[in-house]
């Protein structure tokens, strides 16, 4: 199993929270957007508190902190777009090698959707030129996109392309105006709203304006279709065994922690080599 | 007034050859690899933002590290290069990430504050001192 985990830590370092965290879910990937954390530190400290060897990327990235363990030997930033908001990088273990493309859009409360076009253009772009050349679709992207599942950017043909079906992305593509157009899975269309169990978003922000959604699906992961039937287990975390994350209304305690939840996902082995069990116990 | 006392109200500014902004990128492109002895080199990719606008990415990479990083962009209309916008970090303003650019001199002017900021005087040294290590 890898057990990847992403958070928008909000410009604050949550060393404890993260620490547990990562250990609660037996992370080896470990993903943070506005973290106050460098990459190395956050190696170092999770390797004392957990005395297994942790690692990070040598390569430069700024705009994140990555911290890796086995069994992954190394991943690596390859490709880092001008904005530094959706870096692509290679990792490999000893059978295999994916590509991720981890990314931090910015907030249309800051920027307009032109910026958010430009970013998520070029990284189709690259996703494309990168799997031609690796050879393989073993691709995620994974980390706050400051759009949900149904935005324009992530459902559309000229974007992301991601639906939410994993039925619907096994021919991998499908033909828009005579063009091929890979897809992605979402499987994230699944926390839209109260389910009992998880919380109806990862963000939470109160407008004024007519159309309020409120509740967020911000924090997302997308997959190819060679990955979506390793797709184990995949959850919004709102408490931890010693922290709760939320406030009392149930929205992302940001005061004390983030204002986004974490997100945890798990992949199975490749070829069927794990049955899909091993779900993530309910936090 | 006699014809030979009519002034030339033409600006000294139009010159009777003008590098475009995707060739003097290129030329600062090539002379990245004599300052790293080729453990680091730059290159130009292109893409089309619209149906009339084209970009120009100016792309540092470490062959060795299998690493790139795209440190700037110019952005103009296909047929008319000038006015042209530099996009990059060192340009930005609260309003803007960009510079606008009239002629080369002020693309290359753009240029030189991104090429010799702090930000890419680190990118570039850390690459040549991680391409040593390998």
């Amino acid at each position: 199993m890898l057990n990847f985990g992403f958070w928008n830590t909000y410009r604050k370092s949550l060393v404890e929270p993260v620490i547990e965290w990562v250990h609660e879910f037996e992370l080896n990937v470990v993903l943070l957007a506005e973290s106050s954390l460098t990459s190395k530190s956050l190696a170092e400290t999770l390797s004392i508190s957990s005395g297994q060897i942790w690692n990070y990327p040598k390569n430069p990235i700024r705009r994140f902190c990555v911290a890796f363990r086995e069994p992954l030997l190394s991943f690596e930033p390859v490709y880092i777009d001008r904005s530094e908001r959706a870096p692509l990088l290679e990792l490999r273990t000893g059978h295999e090698t994916f590509l991720i493309a981890l990314v931090h859009l910015p907030s249309l409360l800051h920027r307009d959707e032109t910026d958010q076009d430009v970013i998520i253009s070029d990284l189709i772009g690259r996703i494309d030129k990168q799997e031609k050349f690796a050879g393989h679709t073993r691709t995620m992207v994974i980390g706050d996109f400051n759009l949900n599942p149904f935005s324009r950017q992530v459902i559309g043909a000229n974007g992301l392309h991601a639906t939410m079906s994993r039925q619907l992305v096994k021919k991998g593509s499908r033909t828009v105006d005579g063009n091929e157009r890979k897809m992605f899975y979402n499987p994230m269309w699944r926390f839209l709203g109260d389910d009992g169990e998880n919380p109806p978003g990862t963000h939470f922000y109160r407008s004024s304006t007519s159309n309020a959604y409120f509740w967020h699906v911000f924090d997302q992961v997308l997959l190819r279709n060679e990955l979506t039937d390793r797709l184990v287990d995949l959850k919004i975390i709102s408490k931890l065994n010693s922290f709760s994350l939320q406030n009392e209304s149930g929205q992302p305690d940001y005061e004390n922690f983030s204002d986004h939840f974490p997100i945890v996902l798990k992949l199975a082995s490749p070829v069927s080599q794990e049955a899909p069990h091993g779900n993530f116990a309910n936090s | 007034m006699a014809t030979s006392q009519i002034p030339d109200l033409w600006s000294d500014q139009i010159l009777p050859a003008v590098a475009t902004p995707k060739s003097l990128l290129e030329m600062q492109a090539k002379k990245l690899a004599t300052h790293t002895n080729g453990l680091v080199v730059a290159e130009v990719t292109r893409s089309e933002r619209t149906a009339d606008t084209v970009s120009h990415h100016l792309v540092v990479r470490a062959p060795v590290r299998n690493f790139s990083q795209e440190v700037l962009e110019i952005r103009h209309h296909k047929m008319v290069v000038y006015p042209c916008t530099i996009h990059a970090e060192e340009l930005e303003s609260e309003f803007a990430d960009e510079a606008e650019a009239y002629s080369p001199q002020q693309v290359l002017d753009a240029l030189a504050q991104v090429l010799r900021s702090p930000r890419i005087v680190a990118l570039v040294n850390s690459l040549v001192a991680l391409s040593n290590d390998d």
